[in-house]
């Protein structure tokens, strides 16, 4: 594998291994919420200890259908669903995995003169980083 | 869409549903900057800037064909410039108009007809927008003997590419 460095026209992701169209942006965030572990005696932590791992993200892409929404306005429970970042759709290139990801939060933006987009923040309950394959 | 294309949209635009209010019937509308020796009243559209930007995350903007393709967007700006000859004069309009009166005249009509054929140039060409984002009168030109307008029009539109 050669490195390689990607812009964004590089980069496709997926929901259910379908394609997120007109994504302007996106983002994932995964936290260790490790806590340092302080002993009498010293100003230095004597351990870090692992904590909850919180795998959240976001996703702006221009307004043009409901396909997302409707996943945030549904009265029932709300639907389960994973999201693939890929930094190229051809192998040799980091992809993310989020897994049992929930929209937590959906939103639209009406601008006078601008384009009309939707944003969302998701949480996963896992994740996995891999070289695609 | 092609810069190409969207030069004949808009100058079939403006041919479509603007008639020439002189005696002169024939093509007034052109994709050219006049010669001093052309014939008069005319309007003409000049490309003045494009620009290309990519438009969203990966590569999959569907072109005409269904495949998807490279998606950019494209602002393209365009001066619609009205031309009057001294000695031009209105016909079947009351009052007669000629001069700067008929020069404002034909530019109002161009603003209505772009501000009011939005929603056709979307559904019809896919043009995402049209403005207009400036108006400007010209001093009257002694050695050429005309009178000119300048409408500044800024439309947003989408083009798509192959990058293999």
């Amino acid at each position: 594998m050669t490195d390689q460095v990607y812009k964004g026209w590089n980069a496709v992701i997926l929901k259910d291994g379908a394609t997120i169209g007109f994504a302007e942006a996106a983002s994932v965030e995964i936290a260790t919420g490790v806590e340092p572990y302080y002993e009498i005696g010293s100003r230095t932590p004597s351990t870090i200890v692992p904590g909850n791992q919180e795998v959240t993200g976001s996703i702006s892409r221009a307004w043009v259908n409901i396909d997302y929404l409707a996943l945030v306005t549904g009265t029932g429970a709300l639907t389960h669903f994973t999201l693939c970042f890929k930094a190229k759709a051809a192998v040799d290139a980091p992809w993310v995995y989020c897994y049992n990801c929930l929209f937590e939060r959906g939103a639209i933006d009406v601008p006078q003169d601008g384009f009309l987009s939707e944003d969302y923040d998701f949480r996963a309950t896992s994740v996995a980083v891999v070289l695609g394959t | 869409m092609k810069i190409e294309d969207l030069n004949r949209a808009v100058v079939d635009l403006l041919r479509d549903n603007i008639s020439n209010p002189t005696s002169n019937t024939a093509h007034w509308v052109y994709m050219d900057f006049p010669r001093s020796d052309a014939t008069f009243p005319r309007i003409s559209v000049t490309l003045s800037s494009s620009a290309i930007n990519p438009a969203w995350i990966g590569n999959h903007m569907l072109n005409d064909a269904g495949e998807a393709t490279l998606g950019m967007w494209v602002i393209t700006t365009y001066d619609i410039d009205v031309w009057i000859e001294r000695t031009n004069k209105s016909t079947g309009l009351d009052p007669v108009r000629g001069g700067t009166a008929l020069r404002d005249y034909i530019t109002d009509l161009i603003e209505t007809i772009i501000l009011e054929k939005k929603e056709t140039m979307r559904t019809v060409h896919n043009v995402v927008d049209m403005e207009i984002i400036d108006r400007r009168t010209l001093p009257y030109d002694e050695s050429t003997q005309l009178f000119r307008a300048t409408l500044v029009v800024r439309i947003t539109h989408d083009r798509t590419f192959n990058p293999g």
